[in-house]
């Protein structure tokens, strides 16, 4: 998966987000124990990018994630939640942080619809929500 | 053991590439050391170490191409697993013969080079032993013969490196080719048959004329070393002791004139199939795309997306490989000419081997254009591969779920040229460059400094054109490595979309069907 991961983000832009869309469509597409892994690799891939590489293809990922239709982006909202709780807590909150900058790009109601959307996936799962307030005030 | 070393690719690379240029520094201090010791020792050095560089680098892109096996070996394995839990029956296929021997060539190649450096080493004590007043007619027939034997035994090094990639190359087209076949027709039976998932026992079967051009340059090579270098060995003690006949005299003369030549004509048949195994490789990327989208036809009814069309630089590699062949075979006919001026005693020999000699890069230099071009379009064809991949194993899962197809994703980009990673082949035409500088001036030099008496100039240039030209020729060898290793992460990744992608679709079959 690193390998596959360094090849995207090593893509023109205009590819890069294309090869994106298609692996996510094709996550979205999985079992919902595959789909948690998958995108655990997709994560751990990501951290061993170099760090401005990283930030950006987690930017690119979450744009491309919030273009697809309704299921299959909740369910992989869900599985990026589920898959957050198995990686390594740095790898998480470094993913997280990437997420919190892509959406502060966003104008605020889809930034806030995001965020509740995230919000209710933790509390669904009885999982401690993360403070996404203080991240982005850290961002600013 | 292995396992750990080939995952080391990057570094032999590396590692390889640093021997030759350590020697292009040698080769600058024996030209300000033209005289003494240091000339006989380094002079000797320059004649093997710069090819065990060549040597490593060569193993470099063989550890690389035994990564890519492996992976589309775990890739095919993998969805065999999948496709087994739905009910196929897979059939055991017997493997060719080169799957087991490439990687044994490649590991036995370096080895051989290293006793030509042991060889080397003996033969830089004889000559230093020589230059300190041993006059004896044995130190001197022991210089002769390891001196005649250091060059060819590294030959037979080079034969198995090369044949070993060849047969590399030989082994990836065989199991690419069984799943560019096999996926789109299994995935078809899931779909549309599940309860009859028979497996067909197919075997891809690489084109004959290439296993026999690999074996054919292999053996050219290995000629080198018997009989020509074994029987000279031999003669020249004949020689040296005053007692050798006329026909001896004339082996030797006629083996003088050709022997490099001939090894330099089994290396470029070398890559002459070489640059045909990546264009079969070339075809099977292509089939791949083509096989998987006409599948999805097959089964929506809707008209499948046509494939690119084949880039303009793909057709010329054919030209370049044969350009580089009939060039070698030209200086062959050249040196067989210089033997018969040389054996009348006419000074035209010497004009002969003036040409010849530098000119064998130039050789080189066509055929390694040709495989950089081919390996541009393969890496072209990867990042085509890695696009479509997904969206259509995310169609097959839609069809099996009886969701909506996903709507066709745009071309990757307007610009086909923009996904071919240029500066990877430009590295390769610098190599070339480099190493042509090394022919045309140098040639000229050579008539121009026998003309006009000087020596000492000729022999300057001489003593640091051979390592300037490896560092050329390493450099090609460098930057193709760079290639494979791009191309072990594409493999990789197709690994991780198909196993993933044959698991999906299986699971949600045995669903559909459970229910």
């Amino acid at each position: 998966m690193t390998e596959m991961i360094k090849m995207i983000a090593d893509a023109p832009q205009e590819q890069q987000k294309a090869m994106i869309t298609q692996r996510l469509n094709m996550i979205a597409a999985q079992p919902d124990e595959q789909r948690v892994n998958s995108v655990k690799g997709i994560m751990m891939g990501g951290f061993k990018l170099k760090a401005k590489k990283m930030e950006a293809f987690v930017i690119n990922r979450t744009n491309a994630m919030m273009e697809m239709e309704a299921e299959p982006k909740q369910a992989l909202i869900v599985a990026r939640v589920k898959a957050g709780a198995q990686v390594p807590a740095d790898i998480n909150k470094k993913d997280m942080m990437a997420i919190v900058k892509c959406s502060m790009t966003w104008p605020a109601e889809k930034r806030n619809m995001f965020m509740e959307s995230m919000g209710q996936v933790f509390n669904k799962l009885d999982m401690p929500k993360p403070d996404f307030q203080a991240m982005m005030e850290q961002m600013k | 053991m292995l396992d750990n070393l080939t995952k080391r690719y990057k570094a032999t690379l590396i590692f390889g590439l640093s021997i030759v240029v350590i020697s292009l520094g040698l080769g600058i201090w024996r030209m300000v050391n033209l005289n003494g010791l240091i000339d006989v020792v380094l002079g000797r050095i320059l004649e093997i170490i710069p090819l065990l560089g060549l040597g490593f680098l060569k193993l470099g892109i063989g550890f690389a191409i035994i990564v890519i096996v492996k992976n589309i070996s775990a890739t095919g394995e993998k969805a065999t697993e999948s496709f087994a839990k739905a009910g196929l029956q897979p059939q055991k296929t017997k493997e060719p013969f080169y799957t087991k021997f490439f990687p044994i060539s490649i590991i036995s190649g370096i080895l051989v080079e290293l006793v030509a450096t042991g060889v080397m080493i003996a033969w830089i004590i004889t000559g230093a032993k020589i230059y300190n007043g041993d006059a004896s007619v044995e130190m001197a027939i022991a210089n002769e013969v390891l001196h005649i034997l250091a060059v060819p035994i590294e030959g037979i090094g080079v034969a198995l490196l090369i044949g070993g990639i060849a047969f590399g190359l030989a082994t990836i087209i065989s199991k690419l080719g069984l799943q560019v076949n096999l996926l789109p027709k299994r995935l078809k039976g899931l779909i549309k048959n599940p309860d009859e998932l028979l497996d067909e026992n197919t075997q891809y079967l690489v084109p004959k004329g290439l296993k026999i051009t690999t074996i054919v340059g292999m053996i050219v090579i290995f000629l080198v070393f018997l009989p020509t270098a074994m029987v000279r060995a031999i003669i020249t003690p004949a020689i040296l002791r005053g007692t050798a006949s006329v026909g001896m005299i004339y082996y030797n003369t006629f083996n003088n004139a050709i022997w490099e030549i001939w090894m330099f004509l089994g290396i470029v048949i070398l890559l002459f199939a070489i640059s045909y195994l990546l264009m079969e490789i070339i075809k099977l990327l292509r089939a791949q795309r083509s096989n998987l989208g006409k599948t999805l036809s097959e089964l929506t009814g809707k008209p499948a997306n046509p494939i690119e069309e084949e880039l303009r630089i793909q057709k010329m590699i054919p030209s370049f490989a044969a350009g580089g062949l009939v060039w070698m075979i030209s200086l062959f006919i050249i040196g067989i000419a210089r033997f018969i001026f040389e054996y009348s005693g006419e000074s035209t020999a010497l004009y002969l081997e003036w040409l010849s000699g530098p000119s064998k890069a130039i050789g080189l230099a066509i055929v390694f254009t040709g495989i950089g071009l081919a390996l541009l379009t393969i890496v072209y064809n990867l990042k085509l591969t890695a696009f479509m991949l997904p969206g259509s194993f995310t169609n097959f899962v839609n069809i099996i779920k009886g969701d909506p197809l996903n709507k066709p994703m745009p071309a990757p980009t307007t610009h086909p040229l923009k996904l071919a990673p240029f500066k990877l082949f430009i590295g390769i035409l610098v190599g070339v460059e480099i190493a042509l500088l090394g022919t045309f001036p140098l040639i000229l030099f050579r008539i121009g400094t026998h003309l006009t008496g000087m020596t000492t100039a000729a022999n300057m240039y001489k003593a640091f054109i051979g390592p300037w030209v490896s560092v050329g020729i390493g450099l090609i060898f460098f930057m193709i490595g760079m290639f494979f290793s791009t191309i072990v992460g594409f493999v990789k990744g197709r690994r991780a979309i198909i196993s993933e992608g044959v698991q999906t679709c299986v699971y949600y079959t045995l669903e559909k069907k459970g229910n």
